[in-house]
């Protein structure tokens, strides 16, 4: 939760419909991101912390706090490993 | 090499050239773009593609065709061509009429597809796929049934949010192998070939109007399967991104100058505008005359008989 994240240089964006797409430069592998996911990665212009991410959701989202906590890491796992975010580690 | 310098219009845009083009269609204006003989640049701190033979920067480009010739475009408005000895013109002119004024339009902010469009009530029509999927060949078959060619390889469409994506005009010719020309009873010898010892072809096709762009009507993207007979399919989703990024016009121009986001948006675009197929053809019962039938017949063409 205290963890810094940031976004990795090899995804670029772009609107669709309304939608994110992105597209990961090296592997051409293509994804899109739905309101939640659209939402964070938003918030991911700047590095931040993954904690501040549960804040800002649970402010937005009727959601209870854990649940939100819960499901944010396992989305951010899963940027991480598609390569869209990494971990910033402070020095 | 010819050097009477004479001015022509393709893709809307007047090109004032030291190299005869007798593809392109003479015009009359003040030049939007200049084709010189001359001496190339180096450009040794651009970035290069894997091989070497492309070189560039987001306003220039620098590209080596062994045995050809150097091209270097710039800023969307000139190409400086440096042949290299033993001249081979219509080769020359190959990879200027191609690789070169592809970099061209997509320095002037295009969206360059790999592909040949055809007109049918106003719209365009854009045949895209793989090399040898039969994008040419479909073309000049339509062209014959009264499809107007709007252009044939390099398909330059016009992207601008808020408006419906557009094809530009180039220039009235299909490249067609030996095969295909055969296929369509065309006669070799009134055409220009692409290059010295290649079974390739440049037929001239009728008349392309240079001061109207087309909207589009559809992108069909062609491939070859097992089945038999003719299948389109609309792609959906996120593969409608994929398949437009993937059949860019020389996508390592792209590439190699990181402006992968720009290409992107414009695919996203286009995706959100636009209604994109896959065009199956099967191993039996898809020649270029029953897809041109099964394309009006159903409709596809935006009118049904």
């Amino acid at each position: 939760m205290e963890s810094t994240v940031c976004r990795t240089e090899s995804i670029v964006t772009a609107d669709m419909d309304g939608e994110t797409v992105m597209m990961h430069v090296e592997s051409g592998n293509y994804f899109g991101l739905g309101e939640v996911g659209s939402t964070i990665w938003s918030m991911l212009e700047e590095p931040i912390r993954v904690r501040s991410i549960v804040d800002r959701l649970s402010e937005s989202y009727d959601v209870e706090r854990a649940r939100c906590e819960a499901e944010t890491l396992a989305f951010l796992v899963e940027m991480s490993t598609l390569g869209m975010i990494e971990e910033i580690v402070s020095q | 090499m010819m050097h009477k310098t004479k001015i022509y219009r393709a893709y809307g845009l007047m090109i004032e050239s030291e190299i005869e083009l007798p593809e392109l269609i003479e015009d009359q204006g003040i030049p939007d773009v200049t084709v010189r003989i001359g001496t190339v640049p180096e450009l040794s701190e651009a970035n290069t593609g894997k091989y070497q033979r492309i070189r560039a920067t987001k306003d220039e480009l620098l590209l080596t065709v062994e045995e050809v010739a150097q091209y270097y475009v710039e800023n969307g408005k000139s190409i400086v061509v440096c042949p290299i000895e033993p001249i081979d013109e219509s080769a020359i002119r190959l990879f200027l009429l191609g690789s070169a004024f592809g970099a061209l339009l997509q320095q002037r902010g295009y969206y360059v597809l790999h592909g040949s469009a055809v007109e049918s009530k106003g719209k365009a029509y854009v045949f895209s796929g793989q090399s040898g999927a039969g994008k040419s060949t479909l073309t000049a078959t339509l062209a014959m049934k009264g499809y107007p060619l709007i252009a044939d390889d390099v398909c330059a469409i016009d992207v601008r949010p808020g408006s419906p994506p557009t094809v530009l005009p180039g220039f009235p010719r299909i490249k067609l192998c030996k095969d295909a020309a055969e296929l369509l009873e065309k006669d070799c010898s009134a055409a220009l070939p692409v290059r010295a010892g290649f079974e390739k072809y440049n037929f001239p096709v009728g008349e392309i109007i240079q001061s109207q762009t087309y909207p589009i009507g559809g992108i069909f993207i062609l491939r070859k399967n097992e089945k038999d007979g003719v299948r389109i399919d609309p792609i959906t989703g996120l593969h409608r991104v994929r398949v437009l990024v993937r059949n860019t016009y020389r996508r390592q121009f792209i590439k190699i100058i990181r402006d992968e986001k720009k290409l992107l948006e414009q695919c996203a675009y286009i995706s959100s505008q636009v209604s994109l197929y896959r065009l199956s053809r099967g191993v039996t019962g898809s020649s270029p005359g029953e897809i041109a039938f099964y394309l009006e017949k159903n409709g596809w063409l935006g009118s049904s008989i």
